[in-house]
């Protein structure tokens, strides 16, 4: 815990230099001091983890709060972790890439200060989430973190669409918070107080509706991680941002949500098993639309937007294994799906921030997301590209990378559930091994068509001449994800028990062997993985051998004997997509505006598509707008006059006075 | 280590003679006394032996692409289960590892396909991630059927369990032997789901995606399609084959079900035109379907005591 509160005052403190310190030095000095907090604060963590057991802080805050308990038992501490880790690479990517856009807006010097003081602010926040464990506290730190991030959103003020994307994240983000809020207050109400470490007796109670509030905090705890349907908010907020702050809050600040509905797991005890699948359906439907989505993007940060729904959708896959598991009183599988859950939570934020990082180092040179108007970045950014390979493999879940451990983590719990002798646990499993394998194959074509499109082939748009690699304090933050997915996709016994700690606490596992055996087959797959690896080497090198002293020349694309091809007859992204969108059309609302060539001598004809989202048009829509039918007629409240004000503040008192006088 | 030998002899070997075996099939049926079985030795030696000429729109991408093809395919190939009723390398769970090496090899394929620029590498490629893509869930759900009834999870243990239990599991099995010969069709670009005669690019699949490499590159990419007919049709072995058997009869009974796969696939390519890209993953969902049915039989027969 010291190393904790030390590392979270240190990032506050480089928070707040970012306001007082002259322009030049707001960002280094800042950077420099949250990033020695994030590595205490990363010190801190994993001496948690390694020892085990919770180490408990009171914080004694006044009578209006009472005790603060602040807790770093082993899920926070491994949120902590990915929390530290992920805003510790982004805070130095994040002044490398102020720093390379200084002819934009944003980065001019005077405006660093607030940018630095919000990202900051949102570390700290985001730490303190995963350890206050007393109600008022938890909605406060949690609220920061949302406004902090809300600030770091609409960055680029000035541009109609970020504003927009703004606020409708904020408006998302309180209609968590009142559910959050409604469940809080009911377990308060039951005479738990404010104190976490008390809710677990009384959401154990059999008396009390667990579910519904389970339900409850999952629906405001999921718009944060961006479950379906809740998931409107994600496409437009992530594009919008900053590359850093899209990284970091696509990364790791929906993972909060993912911490808040594991916690509160860990109040249940043993779940129903409905609501064990329920979590799964809404887990498989976020995965699967999350991924087709995605492939219907052209926009390469929206796209990678719609694939934090998808992973969230894995998470939550092993999430619902897990709690199938405590329903089914299986321990083992609830273990293996917990800890698939949570390893997939750092993964996840390791390769999605290298996503975002190198499509922000393209869009800094490129000054477009979108993936049509790319093509041959590989050829002027050699580093950018091979990193963006490296995460894309990594999030199809493709060995030898990290994501294949944590993808095969919840297989194991699916598997596990299949040899079992319940038969509504065998259906689920080969549903949920289904749709796992389904995701992939859909990920691995929306990511063979982003490197394909964008970064393979020639360039679809003169390049403009300062197209290189981005400079050190982006590459850097960039190579580590990259060798940190590879290093965890080989050496997966050394990164799972980091997580094992965490789902024992979750999985209530203590009556299982010390020594698990599906250690053992991480075994089996790091020599598979570190195969891979080598293999790869050899074959290369014996391809050298056998060239060698053979001619080997460099000629044109093979196209048909034209001899005069041009880049726009490439395949383009929309094209690639076409054969999956054919079959994913029910689902995705695709808006097509066609003119078709006329008359003999056609002139000018067009055609587009443009994907829509059937939650926005079909639930969240018909809501928004049903809703400011009705509000509008209430609008001559909000006349503008000071004396109406004032006379409604009179009416409050006076109702409220007699109210008090008569009760 | 006997065992080891005759294994990595069957899986590195087998391939090339598998193709031999198809093309003479069709030779014979079309009427033609056809190649020798061995002429896809002397292709893929020759190849081996040759420069390259390599596209200038390319990076290195499409240069390592073929080596990481084959690398993730040969591992792969080690954990389906050959003679002697086990595989090189087993452990619980090791299908996942399958599928997903086998999926590498296909992002690396695809990504030299695009790297190329050609639009019609990259129809290939489109329709490649696509058809391959959609075998994967269908293999899931055969793999939990067979796991369910074997309460085993590992490929070589839990193929074989849909024969032992006779019964109604025998549709199961049918079921799972035209649902893995599907996959060898699609897996392995063969007609009706792609064609690999065909003249005309705007109409393949795996072969315009490797119009453009050449020498070695194209021999480990020739290679690799090989030794995936072989794979899978040892998954086909492992469903039908006993697997408690001598290692010489098994080996010899596994030799004599790829040879029969590669006629079969040799007759259908016979006498069947292949499908209109449109109706291809209608096609592919068959197996989608076909697991589905296993998985409901397998549910009855352990649960609802039907025999």
């Amino acid at each position: 815990m010291d190393l904790f509160v030390i590392g979270i005052i240190l990032i506050l403190t480089g928070s707040l230099a970012a306001l007082v310190v002259p322009a030049d030095w707001k960002s280094r000095l800042s950077t420099l001091l949250s990033a020695a907090g994030c590595m205490v604060v990363l010190g801190g963590a994993l001496r948690a983890i390694w020892n085990g057991g919770a180490e408990v802080w009171v914080v004694s805050a006044g009578p209006f709060f009472g005790d603060v308990p602040l807790v770093l038992d082993e899920l926070s501490a491994f949120f902590a972790l990915a929390i530290a880790l992920t805003c510790l690479l982004g805070g130095i990517y994040g002044t490398g890439y102020l720093h390379a856009g200084s002819d934009d807006a944003s980065a001019r010097p005077e405006r660093l200060g607030g940018h630095f003081f919000c990202l900051g602010l949102l570390t700290a926040s985001m730490l303190l989430v995963t350890v206050v464990q007393h109600t008022l506290a938890f909605l406060i730190v949690w609220e920061i973190m949302s406004l902090a991030s809300f600030f770091l959103v609409v960055t680029e003020h000035w541009k109609d669409e970020v504003v927009d994307a703004g606020l409708n994240y904020l408006v998302s983000m309180h209609v968590g918070v009142v559910c959050l809020i409604t469940g809080f207050l009911f377990i308060g109400s039951r005479g738990a107080g404010m104190d976490f470490r008390q809710f677990a007796a009384v959401l154990q109670d059999p008396a009390f509706p667990a579910p519904g509030i389970f339900l409850l905090f999952f629906a405001g705890f999921g718009i944060k991680a961006g479950f379906v349907p809740l998931q409107t908010w994600l496409p437009r907020a992530h594009p919008a941002a900053p590359s850093h702050v899209s990284g970091i809050m696509s990364g790791i600040m929906i993972k909060t949500g993912i911490y808040g509905i594991l916690r509160v797991v860990s109040w249940l005890g043993k779940p129903p098993v409905e609501l064990a699948l329920a979590v799964l359906a809404i887990a498989a439907a976020s995965a699967v639309l999350g991924v087709v989505y995605a492939i219907a993007q052209h926009d390469l940060k929206r796209l990678l937007a719609y694939h934090s729904v998808e992973n969230i959708g894995i998470i939550g896959l092993g999430i619902g294994m897990g709690m199938l598991g405590l329903a089914y009183g299986a321990p083992m599988i609830a273990l293996l799906g917990f800890a698939g859950a949570v390893l997939h939570v750092l993964n996840h934020s390791i390769f999605k921030a290298l996503l975002f990082y190198a499509a922000g180092a393209v869009y800094r040179r490129l000054h477009t997301r979108d993936l049509e108007q790319m093509g041959g970045i590989a050829h002027r950014m050699p580093v950018t590209a091979a990193l963006f390979i490296v995460g894309s493999a990594a999030i199809c879940g493709l060995p030898p990378f990290n994501g294949f451990v944590s993808e095969f983590l919840v297989y194991a719990a699916a598997f596990s559930g299949l040899v079992g002798q319940r038969v509504a646990l065998v259906l689920v499993s080969a549903l949920v091994m289904a749709v796992l394998a389904l995701v992939g194959v859909l990920a691995l074509i929306c990511f063979a068509k982003v490197c394909g499109v964008a970064f393979l082939g020639v360039p679809r748009r003169p390049q403009p001449p300062d197209m290189r690699d981005p400079g050190w304090s982006m590459r850097g933050p960039m190579s580590v994800l990259g060798i940190l997915a590879l290093l965890i996709g080989v050496l997966p016994q050394a990164a799972v028990p980091l997580v094992l700690p965490a789902a024992r606490l979750l999985a209530g596992a203590t009556a299982l062997p010390a020594r698990l055996p599906v250690l053992d087959l991480l075994q089996r797959i790091s020599l598979i993985a570190a195969g891979l690896v080598v293999l790869t080497a050899g074959l290369m090198a014996l391809r050298r051998l056998l060239l060698h002293g053979r001619p080997v020349e460099t000629f044109r694309t093979w196209d048909c004997g034209y001899g005069a091809g041009t880049p726009r007859m490439q395949y383009t992204a929309s094209s690639f997509a076409s054969p999956v969108l054919a079959l994913t059309n029910p689902v995705l609302a695709l808006e097509t505006r066609l003119e078709p060539p006329e008359g003999f001598f056609p002139g000018a004809a067009s055609f587009e598509t443009h994907p829509g989202n059937i939650f926005e048009a079909w639930l969240i829509q018909p809501v928004v707008s049903r809703l400011n039918r009705f509000l509008t007629r209430f609008t001559w409240i909000q006349s503008g006059s000071t004396q109406r004000y004032i006379f409604y503040g009179l009416i409050f008192l006076a109702v409220t006075l007699i109210w008090m006088a008569v009760v | 280590m006997l065992n080891l030998a005759v294994n990595l002899l069957i899986l590195f070997g087998a391939p090339l003679l598998l193709v031999g075996v198809i093309n003479r099939t069709k030779a014979l049926w079309a009427g033609r006394r056809g190649a020798p079985l061995v002429q896809p030795f002397h292709d893929c030696f020759r190849l081996l032996r040759k420069g390259a000429v390599i596209s200038d729109t390319t990076t290195p991408v499409f240069r390592l692409a073929p080596s990481v093809n084959l690398a993730a395919v040969l591992l792969a190939g080690l954990m389906v289960p050959l003679a002697g009723g086990g595989a090189v390398i087993s452990f619980e769970g090791d299908f996942v590892l399958f599928a997903y090496l086998m999926a590498m090899g296909k992002f690396a394929r695809v990504l030299a396909a695009m790297d190329t620029g050609s639009s019609f590498e990259g129809m290939g490629a489109s329709r490649e991630a696509l058809f391959s893509g959609l075998v994967e869930p269908a293999f899931f759900l055969l793999m939990a059927g067979c796991m369910a009834i074997a309460g085993q999870t590992s490929l070589a243990d839990a193929l074989p369990a849909l024969q032992r239990s006779g019964g109604l599991l025998q549709v199961a099995l049918v079921l799972g032997v035209i649902s893995f010969f599907t996959m060898l069709l699609v897996e392995g670009c063969r007609v009706p789901v792609d064609d690999p005669n065909t003249h005309l690019e705007l109409t393949m699949i795996h072969e315009v995606m490797v119009l453009d490499h050449s020498g070695p590159d194209l021999a480990f990419l020739q290679y690799a399609a090989a030794l995936k007919l072989v794979i899978v049709g040892a998954l086909i072995a492992a469903l039908v084959l006993p697997s408690a058997a001598p290692l010489g009869v098994s080996a010899a009974l596994l030799l004599l079900v790829l040879a029969a796969v590669a006629v079969a696939t040799g007759l259908v390519e016979s006498v069947t035109a292949r499908l209109r890209m449109t109706h291809v993953s209608q096609f592919v969902f068959l197996m989608t379907s076909n697991g589905l049915i296993v998985l409901a039989v397998v549910l009855l027969f352990k649960f609802g005591g039907l025999r």
